[in-house]
């Protein structure tokens, strides 16, 4: 004898391969199980389900009800009526249990998905900062972000995206502290995603981007459990994706790309010497090839008299001008960072040997490129990892491209024209609403002096620019 | 897309025709110029450009080191434009003047007038019109073929030599545009650095006095302060005094100049200048060391003050009777105070004959840490 459930049960196993079905004798019933072995903790199956219901002696008729309440031992089951729902379930990693003369059938979470232990983090390294970083499973990830904020008003909202993978995203956020405004839309936003698989962050993070400024960074990645949840703790909201060990901050503005997170443990005057220095940093790597290239080719003169002799002098033997040459030595630049970084870790630093002493040397010594040409893109290159986001730099390395040429073609005059436009650019965006360029531009006196102190003691409200329910921290 | 950014695309077109790849040449592809001198041999103007040669020589094991020497390009013409154009048969390169340091012109050609490039310089875009104005007592060829032993070139040896000295408030440094002004002006004369070669140095001799663009004497190093006291901003001067006569018993002093006021009248048809000068008076250190009393620093003050007002007057005189000229700017003060008469009078012929009235005061500042009993 069946019912519905059973017969689903039989379809789902002649059509999913990989799962199996325990049929227990529990005197005179029946109990059907049907889990997928790969990602059931098939330990927690046995001693928790089958040997108590294989040791069940009493009298009473087993029902759905009996079982759930009185004889398994997992924490987490419900029932459910709805047979369609057991193969989402059974993917899930879920055991189903379910009786031949039930509508209803059990719902256990036996899930066990392989996964790594907690470690180090890999691309938001600091200096003096906890270093538990995220992993790919997305209850670990949370369990880090609960531990650091037992706040109630701390919202996890679960949404599923991916009509093939059923991805768990979740929308985290300060109820009585983020603006509404700013939740509501990245979960209309990401509501409205329909793609058959969402494998990793990035692609929630491409799909909620405005779409006329997807050149620049409009969403922080985070690695590290207390650097997201300081963003919480400002009013930001963060997105997590199961399956990827990257959280997602969201407003983020062009400032907070520069800040990491021991700015705000290191001493406040060390803190803003830093910053100062990552401001150089990228004003360094956007415009030094491209003024090498302004000075070398149409306005040498604005450099002393005695350095244009020996600039001079070192581009005797160089065969390119000068345009040509800086954008070749770029080109050198990026497919050795490209490459150092796809290569495995044993031969990493040998690439990174070879790219430095043989090319850049070498090229120098053969007359193919100028030493100062080396000298800047190498700056270029460093100063280029002195952010802590990754994902900004990106955008300036492709930007610095565009100033080479344009400066290549129209000299300072061109340099200065790009560089208004870059500016006009960052300061045309806003992110949900909050200017790109804030606490700079709209000028915010206090917010901009707490970002450039990260003096938590003197840090006594949250950032104006937000818009947060609640300004005040302390 | 076009439509969406036709505002921004037009703008780097029309921007493209004020500037554009067609001005586009590397430096090392450019003839670098350092210095230009010019001479007069004969009513044929010589133009003498010393440019950097630049070339790259190895040397042991494959390294490459970047040598700079300069070169000579002698051409000759009638004109500056004839001049010019023989320059640019024997340069393959175009010119980039960027660099270039100074302006030297020979004593004969100076003597002849110096306007006629003192305009090229100012109306040509190619040409700086900060660049250094000097005058050499040899011939400039031979003055710029001089290989110089303390700087890069002859061409950064005279700037920095020139430009030290000014700093130091112990000469002038005149500028092309500063010299065309002054050349613009007929009732005032002007002075120009005046240089030789001494030991493979280049060396301040004086001050060239130029009148109407031509040059007419020289003002020895050693007889300019009285001169540097009525032209410059800060003078600076640096002396010795006997104490009561004693050759062995010199202090040696610093003179500052505080402030200069002139004032101007004109008086039953005289012109009447009186000048006034605030010094800061500073003892350095004493020759032979003996006590120091107020009577004493009053009598040290009282000798420095009359040593510099007999320079100032030896200058003034020298102005008004060898030169007659007006090189201390004396015209522009009077011009400003009494306009109506400035303009009923011919300045050049009034001012041989002004009455110039010099008052100087010191003040003592410093002792040098020295006690006064």
């Amino acid at each position: 004898m069946g019912n519905k459930n059973t017969d689903k049960i039989e379809e789902i196993k002649k059509n999913i391969s990989g799962v199996l079905l325990r049929k227990l004798q529990v005197g005179k019933d029946e109990v059907w199980i049907v889990f997928i072995a790969q990602i059931t903790d098939r330990d927690s199956l046995s001693n928790n389900i089958i040997k108590p219901l294989l040791n069940y002696e009493r009298r009473e008729e087993l029902t759905l009800d009996l079982i759930s309440n009185s004889v398994i031992y997992i924490d987490d089951v419900f029932e459910d009526i709805n047979e369609n729902n057991i193969v989402n379930y059974v993917l899930e990693g879920r055991s189903i249990i379910a009786l031949p003369n039930s509508d209803k059938f059990i719902v256990a979470n036996t899930v066990s998905i392989e996964k790594r232990a907690i470690e180090a983090p890999q691309v938001e390294t600091n200096i003096r900062s906890p270093r538990d970083a995220f992993t790919e499973n997305l209850d670990s990830n949370l369990s880090l972000i609960r531990h650091r904020i037992k706040d109630q008003s701390l919202k996890i909202d679960y949404i599923t995206v991916g009509s093939r993978t059923k991805t768990d995203v979740v929308v985290i956020y300060l109820s009585d502290v983020a603006n509404e405004k700013y939740v509501e839309v990245i979960k209309k936003r990401i509501k409205d995603i329909k793609i058959d698989g969402i494998l990793e962050s990035a692609y929630i993070q491409k799909f909620i981007s405005n779409k006329d400024t997807t050149f620049l960074p409009q969403m922080g990645i985070y690695e590290k459990s207390d650097s997201t949840c300081a963003n919480i703790l400002e009013g930001k909201i963060c997105i997590m994706v199961d399956g990827s060990n990257v959280a997602l901050i969201t407003p983020k503005n062009f400032v907070e790309f520069l800040d990491a997170s021991d700015d705000h443990y290191e001493n406040m005057y060390i803190s803003f010497f830093v910053k100062m220095l990552r401001f150089e940093a990228i004003i360094i790597t956007l415009t030094l090839s491209a003024i090498y290239v302004g000075i070398v080719a149409y306005h040498a003169d604005i450099i002393p008299a005695q350095y244009i002799i020996v600039l001079a002098a070192s581009r005797t033997t160089v065969p390119v001008n000068a345009l040509t040459e800086t954008l070749l030595m770029e080109m050198v630049v990026e497919l050795l960072r490209e490459s150092s970084a796809r290569l495995p870790k044993q031969i990493g630093p040998a690439i990174g040997i070879v790219g430095t002493i043989v090319i850049g040397q070498a090229a120098v010594i053969a007359g193919l490129v100028s030493p100062l040409m080396v000298i800047i893109v190498a700056l270029g290159l460093m100063a280029s990892f002195a952010i802590p986001d990754y994902t900004i730099m990106n955008s300036i390395r492709l930007m610095k491209f565009g100033m080479i040429l344009i400066t290549g073609f129209l000299g300072i005059f061109g340099f200065v024209m790009g560089f208004t436009f870059i500016v006009i650019k960052l300061a045309s965006i806003s992110i949900l609403g909050v200017p790109y360029l804030a606490p700079i531009a709209p000028f915010q006196y206090q917010s901009l002096k707490n970002y450039f102190l990260s003096n938590i003691v003197l840090t006594k409200k949250r950032p104006e620019y937000l818009k947060n329910k609640d300004d005040t921290r302390q | 897309m076009i439509k969406k950014h036709y505002k921004l695309i037009s703008m780097v077109i029309l921007s493209s025709l004020l500037v554009g790849c067609w001005d586009y040449e590397d430096i090392n592809k450019k003839n670098i110029a350092l210095s230009v001198g010019i001479d007069d041999k004969d009513g044929i103007i010589q133009l003498i450009s010393q440019n950097a040669k630049l070339r790259s020589e190895s040397s042991g094991k494959g390294e490459q080191t970047q040598i700079t020497q300069d070169y000579q390009n002698v051409s000759q013409g009638k004109n500056f434009e004839e001049t010019r154009g023989e320059h640019e048969y024997i340069v393959p390169q175009s010119n980039f003047t960027g660099a270039m340091r100074a302006v030297v012109f020979s004593k004969s050609y100076a003597e002849k007038g110096i306007e006629a490039y003192i305009n090229r310089i100012n109306f040509l875009s190619d040409l700086r019109k900060s660049l250094l104005i000097v005058i050499c007592n040899e011939p400039v060829k031979d003055f710029l073929q001089t290989e110089i032993k303390n700087d890069i070139s002859i061409a950064y040896a005279i700037e920095d030599t020139i430009k030290k000295l000014a700093k130091d408030g112990r000469t002038l440094f005149k500028t092309g545009q500063e010299v065309q002004a002054y050349i613009q002006n007929k009732d005032l004369g002007f002075v120009i650095p005046y240089v030789g070669i001494k030991d493979n140095a280049v060396e301040f001799q004086g001050l060239a006095v130029m009148k109407d663009s031509n040059m007419i004497s020289v003002i020895n190093k050693k007889e300019i302060d009285g001169f540097l006291f009525l032209m410059l901003k800060k003078p600076n001067m640096n002396k010795t005094v006997y104490s009561n006569g004693d050759e062995k018993k010199q202090y040696s002093f610093q003179a500052k100049l505080k402030k200069r006021k002139i004032k101007t009248s004109y008086k039953d048809k005289k012109v009447n200048i009186d000048v006034d000068l605030q010094i800061n008076f500073s003892i350095k250190y004493q020759y032979k060391i003996e006590p120091l009393n107020k009577n004493k620093i009053r009598d040290l003050e009282s000798e420095a003050t009359q040593m510099i007002y007999k320079e100032v007057i030896y200058a003034i005189n020298k102005s008004q009777k060898e030169y007659k000229c007006d090189i201390f700017e004396f015209g522009k003060y009077f011009k400003a105070n009494n306009p109506k008469d400035y303009r009923k009078i011919n300045w050049n012929e009034e001012y041989p004959n002004a009455n110039i009235n010099v008052n100087i005061n010191t003040h003592l500042t410093d002792v040098n840490l020295r006690s006064i009993e």
